[in-house]
């Protein structure tokens, strides 16, 4: 099969907490602006590469419990004006040099650093929860000023496109049903404050 | 990654920082943060055409407010 001009990817990124077993997943979404088609298997190759490098530059903060697991691309599109899966590409390992290793204990596995990507819509607002910290870029109740900058080089990773051949890259963003539309990432920010996810409670959720 | 990445040092507690890009023919950068100096919120920004270009302009601004408020 192959991706087309247009459409429409979502990108399930996920770890594995061998603490607790419980899953944490980063959603990511990209649309395609090809010159030609495009194999999935180039597309999942070339997305896996962005999430690597993207990881990559956290990996020191992120506790080495975590196990970088599979990541899941889906096409998707509005139906009738429902979000749904058109079809699944595939799943592929996607770390290749991420290796999360970070030093020292780690904090609950609820708590998380919050980058958020800004689109042209208040309120479409792209959320991204990274964790497992170790507490050595915690300190109260606010990530360190080295956390801050490595976040700040992540989203400056993830604002730029996957480029999977000349003339054939995946933008940023997100695709809205509220909306109507897909909608680019234009900015990003990095929240000082440690954010918290509730279904990464061990014992709660799947 | 940016060859040149922002730093933001130790000694500044930092509230959020924003970054917005452009794409296409006209690419600009521009960063934002907020931060904590001496109990106060500031705001501090920089430019430039590329994200290098901002971020070499913020770790600018960083160096002078460290200086100047000795930190």
């Amino acid at each position: 099969m192959t991706v087309s001009n247009g459409n429409i990817l979502r990108v399930a990124v996920g770890q594995v907490q061998a603490s607790n077993l419980n899953d944490l997943y980063n959603v990511y979404e990209y649309i395609a602006t090809f010159a030609g088609d495009e194999t999935d298997t180039n597309v999942l190759n070339a997305i896996a590469g962005q999430m690597d490098t993207m990881y990559n530059i956290i990996q020191g903060t992120i506790a080495g419990n975590q196990t970088p697991g599979i990541m899941r691309v889906d096409e998707v599109a509005l139906v009738g004006g429902v979000k749904s899966v058109v079809r699944n590409l595939g799943s592929i390992a996607w770390a290749t040099v991420y290796d999360p290793g970070g030093a020292g204990d780690y904090v609950p596995s609820g708590c998380a650093a919050l980058v958020e990507g800004l689109t042209s819509q208040s309120k479409v607002l792209l959320k991204k929860y990274l964790g497992q910290l170790v507490e050595a870029y915690v300190s109260g109740n606010f990530i360190t000023s080295a956390l801050i900058t490595l976040l700040d080089s992540f989203c400056d990773e993830w604002f730029n496109s996957v480029l999977v051949s000349a003339g054939n890259e995946l933008i940023p963003g997100f695709l809205s049903q509220a909306r109507g539309g897909f909608f680019y990432l234009l900015g990003t920010v990095v929240k000082g404050e440690v954010a918290y996810q509730r279904r990464r409670k061990p014992g709660v959720g799947g | 990654m940016a060859q040149q990445a922002v730093v933001f040092p130790d000694s500044i507690r930092v509230v959020s920082v924003r970054r917005m890009r452009t794409r296409g023919s006209y690419p600009s950068c521009s960063l934002t943060a907020v931060v904590v100096v001496d109990g106060k919120k500031k705001v501090i920004s920089s430019l430039g055409a590329t994200s290098d270009e901002a971020n070499t302009a913020m770790n600018g601004v960083l160096e002078k407010l460290v200086s100047s408020e000795a930190l």
